[in-house]
């Protein structure tokens, strides 16, 4: 190996398909270890090679123990198979410990949460943490008296393809639910007010109680119904509302009235909508800046007969969980109280078994980007 | 751009090329074969082959080596575009398939030599820029990383380690979880 010059190390580096092998690699010699932190080289890396999800985090729609204490700190669910030890994902360095956190959104290796002791203020205090690294940073309520939510947007690629870490990130938060103002938090700065264009489409008397239909990749999508189908986009880095229309082919008011409908984040990064209808599920996804199409679809009954445990006789299904590239439906069964859960793959429809009350939002986390590689570098 | 069957490119097919290895062994081999090497490719280009190409940096036991591999993945470039000039029915792909099966069996089979054998197909690769033998030769070595501890793949490529205990456990602690 002493013979191999830096152009075919790095060759053969950069073919290490996997993130924790990459950082095992940089701790072999210091030859290894300076050319993975060589940033044309981690840049190139991640350009090959986005950071897996370790897993994600919920936070539970019941009490559930740690250490024989019952509380509602957020649970991780690890991918399967497992990147890293759960050990490595655990939220107890936070302040006050895991349980008096909820994590509010995700995006890359970040995590943002609220703190839950905050009776008698306003607003709570958030959190930015990377768990990965046991890192946090505390965060100030956003101005104003109203939050309607906050979201983790990417910042600027920096020079080793990084767009979200510690001292790379902004949060925004929506301050009311006329949506007439955001502030926006930068990672080293405070909060500062976005306004938001009176005159962007969608911004009008019926838009004060528009239905969140979720959000992806840094934008959140709201749905008036007034049978117009229109679908409004609230970009987060720059505050501008777009609006796209949804394919005639469904009633949407109804869809959204009944909760069976939602828009979540496809393995693309690009939004879905998911709407269950008699049994079907549909998958849409954008045709244009402007329009909206069906994508994919199966029938339920179809995709899960097969599955070990599957009720004969069941009365409807229902989305309890969503996540990135991923959705879990429980399927009500007949007679008895308790629901049958099934996770539906986005891009393969493939349905597979899941878990039981895994909360609402499923808060993907990836492997940071890039790794900490500040030792022995000389 | 001249189609596969033109005249000039059967001209160019039958055009010999030699190559001079570092112990001065000389291989004669067709421009086809040849020119899967970009460096060579911009030497014809540049129209300096007259007298053999010397390859200072390559052995003849490794040029051999290369040679093989140029000669089987030019006879596949060829087959490729005879096939995609040609409208493709059922009958075209099904060979496509069994040509590509055949190559990646090739490949396979290739790839089982020592260690010792495979760096020197990766520096020769790299100086000769064959795209499909660096990826091949790199992708075999990296495969091989993947799963180990540092003290494994030291072990495997008889690397000096270069760090003192208290280094190493400083790195481990920048990056925890990529260690337990």
């Amino acid at each position: 190996m002493d013979a191999m010059n830096d152009d075919a190390l790095s060759l053969i580096l950069e073919r290490v398909d996997s993130h924790v092998s990459l950082v095992r690699a940089a701790a072999v010699c210091r030859r290894w270890r300076r050319a993975v932190a060589d940033a044309a080289f981690l840049r190139r890396y991640r350009s090959l090679h986005a950071p897996p999800a370790a897993g994600y985090y919920h936070n539970p729609t019941a009490p559930w123990g740690v250490d024989g204490k019952l509380g509602y700190s957020p649970v991780f669910v690890p991918s399967s198979p497992p990147i890293v030890d759960v050990r490595h994902l655990s939220l107890d360095f936070l302040p006050g410990g895991a349980e008096s956190w909820s994590v509010q959104d995700s995006r890359g290796s970040l995590l943002v949460l609220m703190d839950t002791r905050y009776h008698g203020r306003a607003l709570p205090d958030l959190a930015i943490c990377e768990p990965l690294t046991r890192s946090f940073h505390m965060i100030p309520p956003p101005p104003g008296s109203d939050c309607w939510g906050s979201i983790l947007l990417d910042s600027e690629v920096n020079e080793v393809g990084g767009r979200i870490s510690m001292s790379n990130f902004r949060l925004l938060c929506i301050n009311g639910v006329t949506l007439t103002s955001t502030s926006i938090f930068t990672a080293g700065s405070s909060w500062s007010e976005m306004n938001i264009d009176p005159m962007a489409p969608g911004i009008g008397p019926d838009f004060r109680h528009p239905a969140i239909l979720g959000r992806a990749s840094g934008s959140w999508y709201f749905y008036i119904r007034d049978g117009s189908r229109t679908l409004i986009g609230l970009d987060g880095s720059t505050g501008v509302f777009s609006s796209s229309v949804l394919p005639a082919i469904e009633n949407w008011d109804v869809h959204i009235q009944s909760f069976n409908c939602i828009l979540t984040e496809g393995c693309d990064g690009n939004p879905r909508i998911v709407a269950l209808f008699d049994g079907t599920m549909k998958v849409f996804s954008r045709l244009d800046s402007t329009e909206w199409a069906l994508e994919k679809m199966i029938q339920l009954s179809e995709a899960t007969c097969s599955l070990s445990g599957y009720p004969s006789s069941f009365v409807g299904h229902n989305i309890s969980t969503i996540g990135v590239g991923f959705i879990i439906l429980s399927q009500r069964v007949f007679g008895i109280a308790e629901q049958w859960p099934f996770s539906v793959n986005l891009e393969t429809m493939e349905a597979s078994p899941a878990a039981n009350n895994v909360g609402r939002i499923a808060y993907q986390c990836e492997l940071p980007w890039p790794p900490a590689l500040h030792a022995c570098l000389d | 751009m001249a189609s596969a069957g033109s005249g000039d490119e059967k001209a160019a097919a039958a055009a010999m090329i030699t190559l001079i290895s570092s112990d001065n062994e000389k291989f004669e081999v067709t421009e086809a074969t040849a020119t899967l090497s970009q460096t060579i490719r911009h030497m014809i280009e540049d129209g300096c082959t007259d007298g053999g190409v010397p390859l200072p940096n390559v052995t003849s036991k490794i040029l051999a080596r290369v040679i093989e591999y140029c000669k089987k993945h030019a006879t596949a470039a060829a087959g490729e575009e005879g096939s995609s000039s040609s409208f493709s029915d059922a009958a075209f792909l099904e060979v496509d398939r069994a040509f590509l099966e055949e190559l990646e069996e090739f490949d396979d089979a290739f790839l089982e030599v020592d260690r010792a054998t495979l760096f020197d197909l990766i520096l020769a690769a790299n100086y000769l820029d064959i795209k499909g033998l660096l990826n091949l030769t790199c992708q075999k070595v990296a495969d091989s990383v993947k799963g180990k501890t540092p003290e494994q793949i030291r072990e495997m490529y008889n690397i000096v380690n270069d760090l003192t205990p208290e280094e190493e456990a400083e790195i481990r602690r920048e990056t925890q979880w990529a260690f337990e």
